[in-house]
């Protein structure tokens, strides 16, 4: 379960800076930018945290592979066009949600919720600094390429952690 | 936190260490929580207490100490500990203690955790609203609301009145002296770098960066952002002109954009040399308005000059119309956010607002005749972009600068010219042809573009501290 809550960190990292440098890119610096990506990734968790509900993983990682490249295209397409903020926010809420959702999900499985905050913030952790260098060395194309990867580990991390043991 | 990268001049990799010490805060945090008690929080709370009430005047005098000697790694270790690391480790170790003392009971489907987390999260959320819609908060009032919010935790943890006293007794002391600490911490800290200051005249955090404007001995006055000197000595001066005067000069009354304001030295200089309109371009109005309210200069006319308040990106992404000149009034590529405007699609993004002939000028961060790697990666793209490039490089500079652009209508004679009248005899032109073979000795220096953003990660900290002095 551990390995589970720290690929969840890890996946979490890499879609939330992953968005907030495509929009730092395609749509503007300003510092609207970062706060819309902060605050839609904030009120989404909170959603996510107080619904009553959970979703399955691999719900969780499609909802933030949607949400991601449903943005990139976007922007891609309408590239520094303020009137889509609205959209991208809504995107990003979305998976902000996954993220509340995913918590609720590991809390409910793992009795010790420090351990759950601990394991996810490390695995976040790894991920922000691979974000950073992916970026800095790769640029783009690591935008392009890592969510997916992200959610793919994660998934291969949430099946091992379900597999019977022997 | 926006504080520590000035400490030590603000590159990325001081960002991203500011940013990792943060991180690994939490989870020290997170992890130390599973071993204090009640005692043990309390014990550390009141151990953070003595530091918050340290902050931010202790990480400016503490690094002062360590730079008067050059050790720059040094100073930024304990701001790294003090101002990162030791503040998030407290709120991250407090959050699973607050569940465990909480007499509720888990409701099915509705773990408790998940509430206590949510209402952080709301309480993230309220701190960042209210430094985002009150930007023009003075920083003493915000850093007082910080430490009450603290005293009120404190309440909170030890359940006792006096405590909440005294506490509000030290949060008046600390709006009482903050602005004094404040001011000698920073002229501190600038003089422990070697500069001759004598007062601090303003300070401010801004959403972009640490603005410090002091002045010295002569009454001259000297803009820092994030460490960085941008203003107050003759090498900006003639930064100003290479990067604004001399293209202006260069072509016929041209309409010119200045991305980057700072004193509006580069605006000045681009109407001085027959500019007929000016836009100066700045994402952070904080420095514009400091700009206009603490730097020496006549008001720019209005009929031929307005400011605009944006992302130069954006401003050039949503602007349809052309201009003749855009000169790049900005710093290096060391920050991310500064060396998106060095990349190969800026650069295209730009040429597309460029009237036929029109300019783009370039600061090249380092000196080309000596293969700088920052400056040849800049001139290697700007001639995978443009037709015609033209390099400057004065010794009085300390660095080249490029104009760059398609079918421009001089030639190196005119700029040669242009450099004579200026007082520039002695700095060296190199045309297109030139510039390529110079290029060939810069070891197969990549283009800055989206695709290779690697140019912070490789910048050099003595090279930037040289080019200040």
């Amino acid at each position: 379960m551990t390995r589970t809550a720290f690929a969840g960190g890890f996946l979490f990292a890499v879609v939330q800076f992953s968005y907030y440098l495509l929009l730092e890119w395609h749509l503007s610096s300003a510092w609207t930018s970062y706060a819309a990506v902060a605050a839609a990734w904030l009120s989404g968790t909170v959603i996510g945290l107080a619904s009553r509900r959970t979703a399955a993983p691999g719900i969780l990682a499609a909802v933030n592979l949607a949400a991601y490249y449903c943005l990139w295209g976007t922007a891609v397409l309408f590239p520094f066009d303020d009137r889509f903020l609205p959209l991208y926010m809504a995107a990003i809420a979305m998976s902000g949600a996954s993220a509340g959702f995913f918590f609720r999900w590991c809390f409910l499985r793992m009795a010790d919720a420090r351990g759950v905050l601990f394991h996810e913030n490390n695995g976040f952790v790894l991920g922000w600094v691979l974000n950073f260098l992916g970026y800095s060395l790769y640029g783009y194309s690591y935008l392009l390429a890592a969510p997916a990867a992200a959610a793919l580990l994660f998934l291969a991390a949430v099946k091992f952690h379900s597999l019977p043991r022997p | 936190m926006r504080s520590i990268p000035a400490l030590v001049v603000g590159t990325e990799i001081v960002l991203f260490f500011v940013v990792f010490a943060y991180f690994a805060g939490l989870s020290a945090g997170y992890f130390v929580s599973g071993r204090l008690g009640t005692r043990g929080l309390r014990r550390l709370a009141l151990a953070q207490w003595a530091t918050h009430l340290t902050l931010p005047f202790s990480l400016r005098w503490i690094a002062g100490l360590f730079l008067r000697d050059n050790h720059y790694a040094a100073a930024l270790i304990p701001a790294l500990f003090l101002g990162s690391f030791w503040l998030c480790l407290f709120y991250s170790a407090l959050l699973p203690l607050l569940l465990e003392r909480s007499k509720e009971a888990p409701a099915p489907g509705n773990p408790p955790f998940a509430r206590f987390y949510g209402a952080e999260v709301l309480g993230t959320l309220a701190g960042m609203a209210a430094i985002w819609f009150f930007p023009s908060l003075p920083a003493a009032a915000l850093m007082l609301l910080y430490q009450c919010v603290f005293v009120l935790i404190l309440h909170f943890l030890f359940g006792s009145r006096p405590i909440l006293c005294a506490g509000l007794a030290f949060c008046g002391l600390y709006a009482l002296f903050f602005n004094r600490l404040e001011a000698a911490g920073v002229l501190y800290l600038y003089r422990s770098r070697g500069y001759d200051l004598s007062r601090t005249i303003y300070c401010a955090d801004t959403p972009y960066q640490r603005l410090e404007i002091l002045e010295d001995q002569q009454g001259n006055r000297h803009i820092f952002l994030d460490g960085h000197r941008h203003y107050g000595t003759k090498t900006l001066s003639d930064f100003n002109f290479f990067i604004a005067g001399l293209p202006a000069s260069l072509l016929e009354a041209p309409a010119a954009v200045i991305v980057g304001s700072g004193s509006f030295g580069a605006a000045r200089q681009a109407l001085r040399a027959g500019a007929r309109h000016v836009v100066s371009v700045e994402i952070d109005p904080a420095v514009a308005a400091a700009g206009t309210r603490w730097l020496p200069g006549p008001p720019l006319p209005r009929d031929r000059w307005r400011l605009v308040l944006d992302d130069a990106k954006h401003f050039f992404g949503r602007r349809q119309e052309t201009v003749d000149l855009i000169g790049m009034d900005i710093a290096g590529p060391f920050q991310r956010q500064l060396a998106l405007l060095y990349t190969a699609e800026f650069y295209r993004l730009a040429k597309s607002r460029l009237t036929a002939g029109g300019l783009i000028s370039v600061n090249l961060s380092g000196t080309f005749a000596l293969q700088d790697p920052v400056s040849c990666r800049i001139v290697r793209t700007l001639l995978d972009v443009f037709g015609d490039i033209f390099v400057v490089e004065d010794e009085k500079s300390s660095g080249g600068f490029a104009l760059a652009g398609d079918f421009t209508r001089f030639s190196k004679d005119d700029v040669r010219r242009v450099l004579d009248s200026a007082g520039y005899g002695g700095a060296a032109v190199w045309d297109r042809p030139e510039v390529e073979r110079r290029y060939n000795a810069c070891a197969g220096a990549r283009p800055i573009s989206l695709k290779h953003m690697d140019v912070y990660l490789k910048h050099r900290r003595r090279k930037l501290a040289a080019e200040e002095r």
